[in-house]
Parts: structure tokens; sequence; C-alpha cells
């Protein structure tokens, strides 16, 4: 999962990253409004947490233009906790608004509720045959037995299970996986793949040749 | 239950004395006229009567002393010209010798009585006044009786008719009485009750006021005048107090809200640290953060507590004559080295420049205004700052080449919390970066530099333009600059 950060404050832009690194998300910043929107429009981020009060262009802005060419999930952070700047947020297109100061858990329980309804579902465990994938302990087990993942394997099986169903080509899941600074060999996916099917079964997986892989439903 | 009396459970109402006070002052006067009247009336019957009595006495007297039997001597009838025949029927006179004994009488004796029950009353040596007889009354009769040589005669008459028509008098009197107090009963209720109720109404509004509440005012269209002053009155000190309450609210949230960020650095901060074990330099650096912005907090504590003690007139200055040019200097020492991160040079051009002032507060000032410029200006531009007399004001002036302001932002520019539009400031970095040296960084700055001058009976003049740059220039009056007064004043 890619996150987008749009925080002006350097101290707490530094540790939104350090803390949704921590989950395994891959995580962008921007420093000011119109370099957020512009990574916005850009990537395919799974989620974008949003603050308001920001240089250049200010976030409800940000918001309203972005919303005009994509439908990326966004979370709102921000110091502003009147009623009236909550409803012009979340009308303005945002998923969630969360305030100023904030709690890490609450923050990470809100990104991973909007990662859940995007899959459209309203637990947090996915299940694929014998194996399931706790996204909130990021935990995979198969009949009940835990496996051990590293944390880029479980970010690939995290994308792909919430995924579904759907055929899910490379660059695409490479887009979902690394952050803007990411340069690591794109060949490294098979690699995690072959080491996800290694543990967890070499079913779960399927690759569609031209295509991309799928866990199919 | 709160009820308007409770408050004024041993006092008596407004309503309740002022009907008193009025049905008291109308059958005050009600009453005393009324006496006043019944005694003049009856004062002028006894003297119409005993008129009537003296003429026909002097008639009969001069009807002796011409000679006349007194045997044949009668009560003449023309002086009897009141209350019909009566009187004239009823009155009787009696002769008497000088002994005492009745020499002749006539009229008609009063029932079960005979002459000799008579008797003449005695005379007091000289008769008072201008009234040459003396009169008696006895119950309900009047007796005059007058000389006659040697002799005195009596004539006299019943009152009763007279009196029957004071009494009757009396009673109409007393029935007017009743109905006009009454009246003025009816009116003093009306009349207090209009007086009154505005005025409980008041007392009401003004009980039941809350802070939430002061959005309410009252009918200004009261039924007296002192009335509507009133109304007026209290509503423009609810204007007042919502005005007042209003600037406390948004200047409570603003503090809060410009909290809200360096709080959530520190929670961040601390939460990402004992999220797993991190290496040593990353429990540094935490401690790094969460110290920066402590410090940048205290900042703004201390800025919020600053404009607190000003706007109660309670910031202690120590005025002595200081030199504006060394303050001046000083605080361009302490912002270089923040300028030249941004590579920006900050010239100074001063002369001794003496002013009466708080030289902490001075160099806060200073800071303030050199934090901005820095602030608000891109990289290796340059910021001057003039220190010099000017005639008779002492100015120090601040000029940069940064981004500028609108007109309309000028005019904001002095209100806490102000800050010039996030969106224009050069980077988001250099902002952050400048807050701990500068104030708070949180729009307090220019609020503060305001009232400190002000404080310091200073004025400030600001030109600027967007794109070109701002010109702040604080002036002192010079004469304010008094050696002999007591350095360590506390204003």
């Amino acid at each position: 999962m890619r996150i987008l950060v749009v925080e002006d404050q350097p101290d707490l832009q530094r540790l939104l990253r350090a803390c949704l690194e921590d989950e395994g998300y891959a995580v962008d910043t921007a420093g000011d409004g119109e370099a957020g929107l512009a990574k916005g429009l850009v990537w395919p981020y799974d989620v974008i947490v949003l603050d308001l009060m920001l240089p250049k262009l200010d976030g409800i802005s940000l918001l309203e233009r972005l919303r005009e060419r994509r439908s990326t999930p966004v979370l709102i952070l921000s110091a502003k906790d009147a009623l009236p700047d909550r409803v012009r947020g979340l009308d303005s297109g945002a998923d969630d608004y969360l305030t100023k100061p904030f709690e890490r858990a609450e923050l990470l329980a809100q990104i991973r509720a909007i990662i859940r309804r995007v899959a459209g579902q309203s637990q947090s465990t996915f299940r694929a045959g014998a194996v399931s994938v706790d996204l909130r302990s990021k935990t995979v087990s198969v009949d009940d037995a835990l496996i051990a993942l590293t944390s880029r394997e479980f970010s690939v099986l995290e994308y792909l299970i919430t995924h579904q169903g759907r055929v899910v080509s490379r660059e695409e899941l490479l887009d979902h996986l690394s952050d803007e600074h990411d340069e690591s060999n794109s060949n490294s996916l098979e690699v995690f793949i072959s080491n996800i099917r290694r543990k967890v079964g070499a079913t779960l997986i399927e690759t569609r040749r031209g295509f991309g892989y799928v866990i199919p439903k | 239950m709160s009820s308007p009396n409770n408050t004024t459970a041993s006092a008596w109402s407004l309503a309740r004395t002022l009907a008193w006070s009025h049905v008291s002052l109308a059958t005050l006067t009600v009453i005393g006229l009324a006496v006043a009247m019944l005694w003049g009336q009856y004062r002028g019957t006894i003297r119409q009567v005993e008129s009537e009595l003296f003429g026909a006495a002097e008639a009969m007297r001069q009807s002796l002393e011409a000679g006349v039997d007194p045997e044949d001597l009668s009560i003449p009838d023309s002086f009897f010209h009141r209350f019909g025949r009566a009187p004239r029927d009823q009155a009787y006179w009696v002769l008497w010798s000088p002994e005492a004994a009745p020499i002749a009488w006539g009229g008609r004796l009063p029932e079960n009585t005979t002459v000799s029950d008579l008797r003449p009353f005695p005379l007091s040596p000289k008769p008072k006044g201008p009234r040459p007889f003396q009169s008696e009354r006895d119950g309900r009769t009047i007796e005059l009786m007058v000389e006659a040589g040697d002799n005195r005669l009596m004539i006299a008459r019943p009152m009763a008719k007279e009196f029957d028509a004071l009494g009757s008098l009396g009673l109409r009197l007393l029935g007017g009485i009743l109905v006009s107090i009454s009246v003025a009963a009816l009116i003093a209720i009306w009349v207090s009750k209009r007086i009154a109720t505005p005025i409980s109404d008041l007392a009401a509004k003004t009980r039941d006021l809350t802070h939430d509440r002061l959005n309410e005012r009252l009918d200004a269209n009261q039924s007296t005048s002192e009335m509507n002053e009133l109304a007026s009155g209290f509503n423009s000190l609810l204007e007042n107090l919502e005005r007042a309450f209003e600037r406390q609210k948004q200047f409570t949230a603003d503090a809060a809200h410009e909290l809200r960020t360096p709080v959530s650095v520190v929670l961040a901060q601390s939460e990402h640290c004992l999220a797993r074990t991190r290496s040593e330099e990353d429990y540094r650096a935490g401690f790094e953060t969460t110290r920066a912005t402590a410090i940048h907090m205290r900042q703004l504590v201390q800025d919020l507590l600053d404009l607190a003690r000003m706007d109660d007139g309670r910031l202690p200055l120590q005025l002595e004559p200081v030199d504006l040019a060394m303050v001046g200097n000083e605080a361009v020492a302490m912002m270089s080295p923040v300028a030249a991160e941004k590579s920006i040079t900050i010239n100074v051009e001063s002369s001794p420049v003496m002013v009466r002032g708080d030289q902490l507060r001075l160099r806060q000032i200073f800071l303030n205004l050199l934090g901005n410029a820095v602030q608000y200006s891109d990289r290796g531009t340059r910021v001057s700052v003039v220190i010099a007399n000017d005639g008779d004001m002492s100015k120090m002036t601040i000029r940069d080449e940064g981004i500028g302001m609108s007109e309309t932002e000028q005019s904001l520019v002095w209100n806490r919390f102000h800050r010039v539009d996030a969106a224009r400031t050069v980077t988001a970095e250099a902002n952050q970066r400048d807050q701990s040296t500068v104030s708070s960084g949180a729009g307090l700055g220019l609020s503060l530099v305001a009232e400190l001058v002000r404080l310091q009976a200073g004025r400030i003049e600001m030109v600027s333009a967007l794109g070109v740059g701002t010109s702040i220039t604080v002036v002192f009056s010079r004469n304010a600059v008094d050696p002999t007064t007591n350095p360590g004043a506390v204003c």
C-alpha cells in the first residue's frame, strides 16, 4: 500500500512518514499544496493523508481539484476541529477527518479502515482458501498456523488479497509497493512472489502470463 | 424558583412604594382640603349669624336709648335674611338689669325653659377687638349679649339648620374623599405598574443572563424616556460584553489551535520512539525534536501571557533611558545566524539614539520585526536596519525585500493570530526553522510589537507592496526622554 502525506510542518511530516513506514506502507511526502496535488494526480495512492493549512494551495482546494480527476481515498489530518471545518472537509470529498493532536493508533486504524472499505470488506481478516491475512496484526496463517513473512512479502500479499479476484499487473503492484525514492530492482517482485508461494502454498497466487497476478475468489 | 420578590423580601417593591406614596399624597390633600372647607364654612356661618344678631341687638339698644319701653321691644325682622323663617321664629331676647334680674324678654324661648333659667353671662371688662359684643354657643344655640346702658341685652337663636347643613356638607365631602382616594389608588396602581414592570423585566433579564444568551436585547421602546435610556444603556452593555466574550472565545480558540500542531509533534514523536526499539540516533533525534517543539510552545505560551498581561495592564515595564542603536545592534547580532542560513544579509546604519523605554521589550520588538523580515524574504536578499534621530523623533526602520503585503493584509497583520497567507510564504522549511528564534510564529509577533510600542508611547508606520518588500518604522517621540524622572518607574 502506498500513502501520500501532505503536511507542511517538517517534524510532523517526518514522523508521519516514520510511523507509516513502520507499518510497512510505502510513503511519499509533500510539504505544500501544489506538490501534494501534483503527486496525488500522478501516482495511484491507496490513501492520501492531507493537512488543511498548507502553503501555496490549501488542503480543501487541493482536495477539490484532486476529485476532478481522481477518487483516491483522502484522510484529512488537521488542527481545525470546529464542526463547520469537518463538515466542509468531508463534503469536499474526504473519506475521513482526524484532528490534531492525533493518536498513532487511531491514525493507523483509520487508514486500515479506508483500505478495507476500498476492498469492500468490513473485517480486517481477508481469506482465500486455507490462507487468512490479518491487516491489523500484519499476520498470515494457513490452516490456523502462523506463517512468517517479511514486511515486503506481506505488502505484496496484502495488496493482492485486498484486490482479490482482479488481475493486478506488475506495474500496478510496483506502483503500490514502492515510494518515489525506491529504486529496488523490479525483478525482486518475482522473488517476493515465489517466496510467498513457498511459504503459504503455490496455488494461492496465480500468474496470468502477459497480464499479471491474481488471487482468485 | 426565582421570583422577583425573593431578592427584596424585606423591602417594599417599587410598585408598592409608588402606589402608596401616590395614594397617601392624594388622601392627605383631599382630607386637608375638606377640613379647611368645613372649618371655613363653620366659621362663616357663625360670623353670619353673629352679625345678624348683633344688627338686631344694636337696633333694639338704639330703640331703648330712644326711650322705647322695654316691654314694647321686639326683634326687628329685617336682620334675619337666611334660612327662611325658622331662625326668626325661634329667636328670643332677654333684657337684664345690672343685678341680673330679667326686666323684659320676648321671642320664643327654648322648650322647657323659663326666663329665670337664663342668666346673663359675665361680660369681660373690655370687649375684644372690633367686636363690641360677646357671644356664646350653648349647645346648638348661639347667644349674643351687648350692653344697653347699665342693662344687658341678650339675643339668641338656635343654629340647628345651619349645623344640619354643615353636617350634610361634611358627609358629602367624606363621600367625595372616598371616591377620589379610590380613583387615586387605581391611577397609582396603573402608573406604578407602568413604571415598575419594565424595571422588573430588566431585573429578570439581568438575572437570567448567561454567557450563551448575550445576543439577547431589551426592547428599546419603553414607556418612559428614562426606561428607554436604561434599556439602551443595558443593551450597549450587553453588546460590549458580547463583543468582549467573542474576542475572548476567538483568542482561546486560536491559542488552542496554535498549540495543536506542536502537541501533535510531541505526541507523534514520543509514540514513534515507544512503538518499538529504535537506534540511539533515532532516540536522540526524537529528544531534539521534542525539545525544539517544547521551546516553540514555551515561546507561544510566553507571548500569550504577555498579551494577556498587557490586556490587563499588568505588564511591568522598566522605563529608563536606553540607546536604541545599542539594542538594535544586539538584536541584529542575535538574528544574523538565522538570516545567514537563508543567505540574507542584515545591514545596520545607526547613530546613538536615546529613548525612554524598556530595554528587554525594545529588543523583543527588534527581534520580532527582524524575524518577520527574514521569514518573509527570499534567499540572498537584504534586510536593512536604520536607527537615527529625525527632528523631535527617534526612528528605527527595518526594510526587507521580501514578499510584501497587499493593503488588505496590511490592515489585518496587527491582529492576533493573523499570519500572512500561508500559501505565499517562501518555503515551509524556512517558515518552521525560524520559529524558535523569532516569536511564536503563531501570528502573535506583530500584535505583540504593536502593544509594546504603544505601551512605550511610540507609534508604527508601515509601507509595503506585494513583491517589493515591507518597511516598518517605529517612531518614538524624543520629548518622552526625560532624564529627571525616576528611571526605575514601573508602568
